[in-house]
């Protein structure tokens, strides 16, 4: 399937709890949980603008960070588990 | 000095048109009627940025001076202005003071300046709108500017009495454009396509290949529309519950989660029987444009939910108004199409001889192009799909688990099927139409008025006429790969009082072969880039439009070689 997305690896360091749940809210919404802070997200360049913007609608631009880090195209499997592996976005049609 | 425009003196037209769609108009004035008039939207990632851009001019702030107040040094944000004597509104994203008593517009643009450092035109006609506005309510303003972010450059505009001259004679093409039903034709060749985030619904170089005769047709260089990345979600759990948490959509059976999906991924919910899909639930995606589809546990579609209507009204009064030698002329290349593609999906995958076969099924299709009424067309169209199903089972292979020698003897049936083939068929056709119906009633179709289909019983017409063409092409083509892969066997299947049905296992293999062969991607024969089958039905939907708009003499069905 063609896709403009690419994989982001988005994590986040929010000083107050009400702003603490939007943020959290706002990354599911836009990705998988990786690890409590720390989404993956799979997302084309608006997505990602929106999320951007969200972002800093609910932040607190001198508290709090929210990190975006590039992983390039999908597909390429850049993850290693140690423990607990954790599920990664997926692709295509989706049947329950 | 007056300078004054003109909107022509038609009720129904709205009293002031924005100075953002005159910027469109200069671009494109196609694109201007799209989005003006037939209110056609499509976002890009270039509006978006802009839009983010744009933020820290879109709040209010600031007031406009009052003229004997001194006003040094201050500005203000946002500020929307109308003239319904002008005919003219506009919120401009900034006003500064420009001393000596004036005031200055300034316009925040995403891109950069022209090759000589100016204004493109388009964005200059915009600013000189607000120009003559601010004039209307009685600023003095001698020169406008527009920011370049990319470039980070301010690019100065004279105001005077010539530019204000020029922008009255542009407002009044435009409003002779957006009082005419029917849109400009397309630009030609034009580099400006490639940036226009209405390409995908405009379609210029398609629907210009087609009005070409083919042997002096070139490759199209690119598919330039976007790429979808939604995907449907089928739901086929007896007793879930479909429901909307945090923007992501959640399937769950008896409270446990079982799938959750971004919303921002999910183009369609199909839901088989006893599916529950909460209020809120539709109500989300209605407002994301995303449709929600029933269907029958034996997968018969039974209704769907979108959000209001498509706003294309001009589309609908043409398709009701087309007249029956139009119908039928589109009809006969439908069915032709139809007719050629199972042809050639015969002389692909049967075993055996097929060269009669063949044969006959060429002259059918040649003589569909010739029918000379409805009914005629009908009895080609029978005659074809009877030889067609008459050798159907040849082509499936030795690898297949599923018996199909009753097909043999039953041919094909419906309602219900009376064997595994025949059940296959009928869920892959649903499906097919499932799809047409959606991508019709997107662009603004009336699904259930036909060309050759009548509108009749509640069926969606206009997608089963549509389907015609793609029923081997899609459909029976994933009829064959489920079973000559060996994807469904004989588990899969129940028979009950004379029918024959798919079970949960076996819908879910057909589902996913279904939505595998929608992402595949072939070559398009008439403008010869790769698209996938999703974009080919929803390319097609629209050249179906643009006959029914007069924008091309013909239709051209989409047959393979």
């Amino acid at each position: 399937m063609r896709t403009n997305r690419r994989r982001y690896l988005i994590a986040y360091d929010i000083r107050k709890p009400v702003r603490l749940r939007r943020i959290c809210k706002l990354m599911e919404a836009n990705g998988e949980r990786l690890q409590y802070s720390v989404f993956i997200c799979d997302l084309n360049r608006t997505e990602l603008i929106h999320l951007r913007a969200d972002s800093e609608e609910i932040m607190n631009l001198d508290e709090d960070s929210v990190v975006i880090v590039d992983l390039g195209e999908l597909g390429e499997d850049r993850f290693t588990f140690v423990g607990r592996r954790a599920g990664l976005p997926t692709q295509g049609a989706q049947i329950v | 000095m007056s300078v004054g425009t003109t909107r022509p003196d038609l009720p129904g037209l709205p009293e002031t048109v924005p100075a953002r769609m005159l910027n469109e108009f200069v671009y494109c004035p196609r694109l201007f009627h799209l989005e003006w008039v037939q209110q056609q939207f499509a976002t890009s990632d270039d509006v978006e940025e802009g839009l983010y851009l744009h933020r820290v001019v879109d709040r209010e702030t600031g007031d406009l001076p009052d003229k004997s107040e001194a006003w040094n040094g201050r500005v203000a944000r946002s500020v929307s202005l109308s003239s319904p004597r002008l005919g003219l509104a506009t919120r401009l994203d900034l006003v500064e003071d420009g001393g000596d008593g004036t005031v200055v517009p300034v316009d925040y643009k995403k891109g950069h300046p022209n090759k000589d450092g100016g204004a493109w035109p388009s964005d200059r006609v915009q600013s000189l709108v607000q120009a003559l506005l601010l004039r209307e309510e009685g600023y003095a303003v001698e020169r406008a500017e527009i920011w370049y972010a990319e470039t980070r450059q301010r690019v100065h505009i004279t105001v005077d009495y010539a530019a204000l001259q020029e922008v009255t004679e542009i407002v009044t093409r435009a409003w002779q454009v957006a009082a005419d039903p029917s849109a400009p034709p397309p630009l030609r060749d034009s580099p400006k396509c490639a940036l226009c985030s209405l390409v995908g619904i405009c379609l210029p170089d398609e629907l210009d290949a087609l009005q070409t005769p083919p042997k002096q047709r070139r490759p199209l260089k690119r598919l330039m529309a976007p790429i979808l990345e939604g995907r449907p979600v089928y739901v086929t759990l007896q007793g879930a519950v479909v429901g909307v948490r945090s923007d992501r959509l959640e399937v769950r059976l008896s409270g446990e989660l079982k799938a959750s999906y971004r919303l921002i991924d999910v183009s369609q919910v199909c839901v088989f029987g006893n599916v529950t899909v909460s209020a809120q639930a539709v109500r989300s995606l209605l407002s994301r444009d995303i449709p929600v589809l029933w269907f029958s546990y034996g997968g018969w579609f039974s209704g769907i939910a979108e959000g209001l209507p498509g706003k294309n009204v001009d589309l609908r009064i043409a398709q009701f108004r087309a007249s029956e030698q139009q119908q039928l002329e589109i009809a006969r290349r439908m069915i032709s199409g139809k007719i050629r593609n199972s042809r050639t999906m015969l002389r692909r995958n049967a075993r055996g001889e097929m060269s009669r076969v063949g044969e006959q099924l060429k002259q059918l299709a040649i003589q569909a192009m010739q029918a000379e009424s409805s009914q005629q067309l009908l009895g080609i169209e029978g005659t074809a799909a009877r030889l067609y199903f008459g050798s159907f089972p040849a082509m499936v292979g030795k690898n297949s688990r599923v018996d199909v020698s009753d097909f043999q003897e039953n041919g094909r049936t419906r309602r219900p099927p009376k064997d595994p083939l025949n059940a296959v068929l009928s869920f892959c056709y649903t499906l097919l139409v499932k799809d047409l119906t959606v991508t019709l009633m997107g662009i603004g179709f009336d699904p259930y008025y036909g060309m050759f289909h009548r509108p009749r019983f509640g069926r969606p017409a206009l997608a089963l006429d549509l389907a015609e063409e793609f029923r081997s092409l899609v459909a029976e083509s994933v009829v064959l790969q489920v079973l000559n892969n060996g994807e469904v066997g004989p588990q899969d299947f129940q028979s009950r009082g004379g029918g024959c049905m798919l079970e949960a296992s076996g819908r879910k293999a057909v589902l996913r072969a279904y939505e595998r062969r929608l992402d595949q991607e072939i070559t398009h024969p008439q403008f010869g880039y790769k698209a996938s089958y999703r974009r080919v039905m929803d390319i097609q939907a629209r050249m179906l439009g643009a006959v029914v708009l007069g924008e091309l003499d013909d239709y051209t069905a989409m047959v393979t070689r």
